[in-house]
């Protein structure tokens, strides 16, 4: 039975989609079957950040309207042989589909998968309730400014009284040298607040943006910081206890005394 | 004796037990006002009637005033009405996240986390003890709040807002600390 985790944030742009797709290449990558699913109805941009746009021929509203099989609407990935996406689509609107729509959907890819991973469009609304409802469990994905810091511990509040329990935060976009001269808040402040068990830290990196630009997972980029960043994260998530580290950086002073 | 019957100053004190039935409190009161001892000629005693912390119904109020008013041996002055005393005080341990409102209607004692957009909403005093970041409103005679940590937080007492409040009583803790945050990586080297 696969575990149904909705990766959710509150606020639009933080890197739900991003880490998605990551995360789930990441476990795909430990020989996880894992399956995808774009639940940002309207927009649909997975498959674009996947580089498997051009594999998709049914989506959500073909099998709605009885056109494909639940079966034929599975993409399989370029290069992960056990990563799978249900891609979203541009035509169908949330008022044309239903809850329990979405639910069968789930359930019944539950026993062919070890993940199901459902990327859940911004705000609190329709969108957001259909993605959480189909989950047993929930990633929060927080950058480290104050607006997303409390969408975010709105929407743990929200999952909570759907009685979501599990649920755990990602640290996503985190810069160093923004932490150290004060310009975004510090990992604390997030963990302080939220008070959520720590997934894990994904930094910024302009690979990111590259990545997703071309449609190739920013996993995949040897040369980026953020591949070990998934790695960790897959592992964390199946009960592996990785350490995180310290920082090294030394503040202004103790460059100034130290060195 | 289920009703007793205490000369006060000027007035009568009708004292009635709480174990008798309406039925049997009227009886007996019509008993008493019967009872030559307390007819008095020229004027009318005052009556005064604790009920304990007995509630009250319409009828039986209504029955009452009729036994008094058809019998004209006594002036009705008054009752005690039981007003529901508050000994209740509730203990909440949560986080009230951004967006969440909980209410209680006694006195809280809240050792969770208010988060900032969080409301504690209460008719009672609040005691908290957690970080209180969000909003703590407490309505009521004489509510107060009492805390210990304040982060920029917002308290309403009786409509009353002070804005911005922030306070922090000695904390003393051993703290496993570290100079930085943490990171993500190979915590060799
Ligand atoms: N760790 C990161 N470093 C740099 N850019 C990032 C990072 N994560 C996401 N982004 C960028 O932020 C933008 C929004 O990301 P996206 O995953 O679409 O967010 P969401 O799905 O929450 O709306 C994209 O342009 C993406 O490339
Ligand atoms: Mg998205």
């Amino acid at each position: 039975m696969a575990r149904t985790i909705v990766i959710t944030s509150g606020k639009g742009g933080v890197g739900k989609s991003s880490i998605s797709v990551n995360l789930a290449c990441a476990l795909a990558n430990q020989d996880y079957r894992v399956c995808l699913v774009d639940a940002d109805l309207g927009l649909k941009n997975l498959d674009v950040m996947m580089g498997l746009e051009n594999r998709v021929i049914y989506d959500l509203k073909d099998v709605v309207d009885g056109r494909c099989t639940m079966d034929q609407v599975l993409i399989k990935d370029k290069r992960c042989a056990s990563l799978y996406l249900i891609p979203a689509c541009k035509t169908l609107q949330f008022g044309d589909f239903n809850l329990e729509y979405m639910q069968t959907l789930v359930d019944h890819f539950k026993h062919q998968f070890d993940y199901i991973l459902i990327d859940s469009p911004a705000g609190i609304e329709k969108g957001f309730q259909y993605a959480a409802n189909c989950a047993d469990e929930a990633i929060v994905v927080v950058n480290l400014d104050l607006a997303s810091i409390r969408d975010c511990d709105r929407v743990v509040g929200l999952l909570m009284k759907k009685g979501i329990g599990n649920i755990s935060m990602i640290v996503n976009r985190l810069n160093e040298d923004y932490i150290q001269n004060k310009t975004s808040l510090t990992l604390r402040d997030a963990t302080e607040i939220l008070s959520l068990p720590l997934l894990g830290i994904v930094y910024e990196d302009a690979h990111m943006i590259a990545a997703n630009n071309r449609g190739v997972p920013v996993y995949f980029d040897d040369r980026s910081i953020l591949r070990e960043c998934f790695c960790r994260i897959a592992r964390r998530l199946n009960g592996e206890n990785v350490n995180y580290t310290v920082s090294r950086k030394k503040t202004f002073l103790q460059k100034l005394f130290q060195k | 004796m289920k009703i007793q019957v205490k000369g006060i100053n000027d007035h009568l004190l009708f004292v009635i037990d709480e174990t008798l039935s309406e039925a049997e409190v009227l009886v007996g009161i019509t008993d008493w006002i019967d009872n030559p001892l307390l007819h008095k000629e020229g004027y009318f005693i005052r009556a005064y009637f604790d009920f304990g912390q007995r509630l009250l119904s319409r009828q039986f109020l209504f029955a009452l005033l009729d036994v008094l008013t058809t019998s004209q041996q006594v002036l009705f002055c008054g009752f005690n009405q039981p007003c529901p005393t508050k000994t209740e005080m509730t203990h909440l341990s949560m986080t009230i996240r951004n967006g969440e409102v909980v209410q209680a209607d006694e006195d809280v004692v809240f050792d969770g986390r208010i988060n900032p957009g969080g409301y504690l909403r209460v008719q009672g005093n609040v005691y908290a003890l957690g970080e209180v970041r969000g909003v703590i409103e407490v309505h009521g005679p004489n509510a107060h709040i009492s805390a210990t940590h304040l982060v920029d937080a917002t308290l309403c007492i009786n409509q009353k807002r002070l804005e911005h409040v922030s306070t922090r009583t000695l904390r003393l803790y051993d703290d496993v600390s570290h100079d930085g945050d943490i990171l993500e990586g190979d915590s060799d080297g």
